[in-house]
């Protein structure tokens, strides 16, 4: 089995160092970026199996936006997103849930931070293992 | 008299008027029953006897002397000169009449009408005749102790009537003309007194209905009021829809304050051109002293108003600076956070023993600072009335019960607790998911933090009809009963509770109670000192929509 590669998008240098550091100890290769801009050109260039992404970067909502651009896509559409925020469900300005959003929402997984290490390990081999 | 006490002004008013009036009638009537009659009648007896007296003298020389004088001339001269003399005869010993004034025939039934006693010398009587009631005057003619004769005048009772009855009819049209001008003035009377006062009552009224400052009409009259007769209007810049003359710079004395020294002088407001403390009588004090009132009212009002919008401002941008520090404590705790966690689970390799008790303290502290930034968070978004609440059909078990006490599993078992949960599937309602969460980490977190170490966490769900009914039990210290209210109050800490366990921001169960009320639900406490504490609430099934699942 191949080594399965993630794109880490979050504003935040030390959640992208310590996210990084977990997933390389557990033998995914890892890429990090710091916006979305630099991301859709990882996107393109390094064609990665799982994106983790934070919500609010420069804008409120530039991470949704992102993931529901993405998944209109066809090159990109069908990598699975994790969306890590800093904010819980009664402030993200919408109210539903992902299971009823799928349609609208990009999101496969939606965690809210701080994300203990086993539950971030375990919803990535989940994304990875519904993707592959 | 309670009933008396009971009208209105203008009708005590109205009833005042007409007992003096019925007052005065009585007394009038009563004069001249006893004062003007007695008076009337002893004239006529008097004038009767007079009459009699000056007859006497030529009867008895007509029936005694040998020369008898005309006895008749003296008796009908009497007679036209008296209107009032009805009749004048004389009647010898034997009663026989001797002379009369009568053109017909003598009415003999006359002469036992007032028969003297032997002896006696006078005597009147009211007799009834043919003729009327008359005062027949007898008086007797004596020669030594023998009668000779007897004199007889009657004298018309009419003629009193003559008087009495004209001064009855003064009597009457005075009072007609009293009674007429006393209505009169009554109504004007008491429309002085009770229009202003139903005015300032209505105004009254208004002010005790909070509508203090809503009417227009009443604002106006606060600083600037016109009467008009006992009308109060307002000032005619305010109903032109200008603002009303006491907030505009050129209306002297817009601060009240001066109003209220005598020294000052009267306040005039250009609109109305109407001095403001022009009070005449009593009643015009009072509705000065009202209006005046009104208007410090209104000062202080808007003041209270002014400050109290500066404090909710300051509150605001308390609580926006609260909401932006925990925003921003939140992202460095939540990345130390996942970093000790990946520590102390070894992702980075081994741990010596005390390492790990060192990093597994590092991981307490970092949980509890979350709990507490969690709180704050909540805290500021009710405080700022922002905490969003969509509800939404759920099944409490595996949306909130489930993913609640996986999220505390680390901290459950740190405990050493036991947790039974009844909660199923079954359990489905409209509620907030996230808030509920919220709602059951706090309580569920409570019974860790205050519980028995190794103790136990029971929750249940009972079906209510229409409601349910969550238990979160717990066994340990517990709280003493009258403290249980006050744990739901913002920022309790109870000190026994506290002992020995980690503070918490003493926000947790106030934010329950916030979530659980949004919901149209109650929360409470139950629980033995020392040695359980139980947590209630109920939540309706329906948020009022109906319930499909």
């Amino acid at each position: 089995m191949s080594q399965k590669r993630i794109l880490i998008i979050d504003d935040d240098p030390s959640f992208l160092e310590i996210c990084s550091a977990i997933l390389i100890e557990y033998g995914y290769a890892v890429d990090t970026v710091n916006n979305t801009a630099d991301g859709l050109e990882n996107l393109v260039s390094r064609r990665p199996d799982l994106i983790i992404l934070d919500v609010m970067m420069a804008a409120m909502d530039e991470g949704i936006s992102f993931a529901t651009s993405l998944k209109k896509r066809d090159d990109t559409g069908r990598i699975p997103i994790m969306i890590v925020s800093a904010r819980p469900d009664t402030e993200k300005g919408y109210k539903r849930t992902i299971d009823q959003d799928m349609d609208w929402l990009a999101a496969d997984i939606f965690m809210e931070k701080p994300v203990m290490p086993q539950d971030l390990l375990h919803n990535v081999s989940l994304l990875l293992g519904k993707a592959g | 008299m309670r009933r008396f006490a009971n009208l209105s002004v203008r009708q005590k008013i109205a009833a005042s008027t007409f007992v003096v009036i019925a007052f005065i009638t009585a007394v009038s009537w009563l004069s001249i029953q006893l004062i003007v009659f007695p008076n009337l009648t002893r004239q006529i007896v008097s004038r009767g006897l007079t009459i009699a007296e000056s007859i006497a003298a030529r009867a008895q020389r007509y029936l005694t002397a040998n020369d008898k004088p005309n006895l008749l001339d003296v008796m009908f001269t009497e007679k036209w000169m008296n209107p009032n003399l009805l009749y004048i005869f004389v009647l010898d010993a034997s009663h026989r009449v001797v002379a009369h004034t009568f053109l017909s025939d003598f009415p003999d039934a006359l002469i036992q009408d007032n028969i003297l006693a032997p002896g006696q010398g006078r005597q009147t009587r009211l007799i009834e005749t043919s003729m009327g009631s008359v005062y027949d005057t007898a008086l007797g003619l004596y020669e030594g102790i023998h009668p000779i004769a007897t004199v007889r005048v009657g004298l018309s009772k009419g003629s009193i009537d003559q008087v009495i009855q004209p001064l009855v009819q003064i009597l009457l049209g005075l009072l007609t003309l009293v009674i007429t001008i006393a209505v009169f003035l009554s109504t004007w009377f008491s429309r002085q007194i009770t229009d202003p006062i139903t005015q300032l009552s209505n105004l009254a009224g208004e002010v005790s209905r909070g509508k203090f400052g809503e009417s227009g009409n009443l604002r106006a009259l606060v600083k600037c009021w016109k009467r008009e007769g006992w009308k109060l209007s307002a000032c005619p810049a305010y109903e032109r829809g200008a603002p009303p003359c006491w907030l505009r710079d050129d209306v002297p004395g817009q601060e009240g304050g001066e109003l209220d020294s005598p020294e000052e002088r009267p306040l005039k407001c250009l609109d109305c051109q109407v001095y403001q403390t022009e009070a005449g009588d009593e009643i015009a004090q009072l509705g000065d002293a009202f209006c005046h009132m009104l208007f410090k009212l209104d000062l202080y009002q808007r003041e209270l108003r002014q400050t109290n919008e500066d404090l909710r401002k300051l509150n605001r941008s308390y609580m926006d600076m609260l909401s932006f520090v925990t925003h921003e404590l939140k992202t460095p705790i939540a990345n130390s956070t996942m970093s000790a966690h990946s520590v102390l689970q070894r992702i980075f390799g081994p741990l010596t023993p005390m390492q790990e008790r060192m990093v597994g303290l590092i991981c307490r502290n970092l949980d509890q600072s979350m709990t507490m930034i969690r709180n704050y968070l909540d805290l500021s978004r009710i405080e700022k009335d922002e905490l969003r609440f969509t509800p939404l059909i759920l099944r409490l078990g595996s949306e909130v019960v489930e993913p609640v006490l996986a999220e505390l599993s680390a901290m459950i078992s740190a405990h050493g607790m036991e947790v039974e949960s009844t909660v199923g599937e079954d359990v489905v309602l409209e509620g907030d998911s996230e808030l509920l969460r919220v709602v059951y980490r706090n309580l569920v977190g409570n019974g860790c933090k205050y519980g028995r170490a190794g103790g136990r966490i029971r929750l249940r769900a009972i079906d209510e009809g229409d409601r349910y009914r969550f238990e979160v039990w717990n066994d340990g210290q517990g709280v003493a009963q009258e403290q249980m209210e006050r744990l739901f109050q913002k920022f309790t800490r109870i000190a026994e509770v506290q002992q020995g366990a980690n503070k918490g921001t003493g926000l947790g169960l106030f934010i329950c109670r916030t979530i659980v009320n949004r919901h149209g639900g109650k929360i409470w406490a139950e629980g033995q000192e020392g040695e359980w504490i139980n947590f209630i609430f109920e939540l309706p099934k329906s948020q009022g929509r109906s319930l499909v699942s």
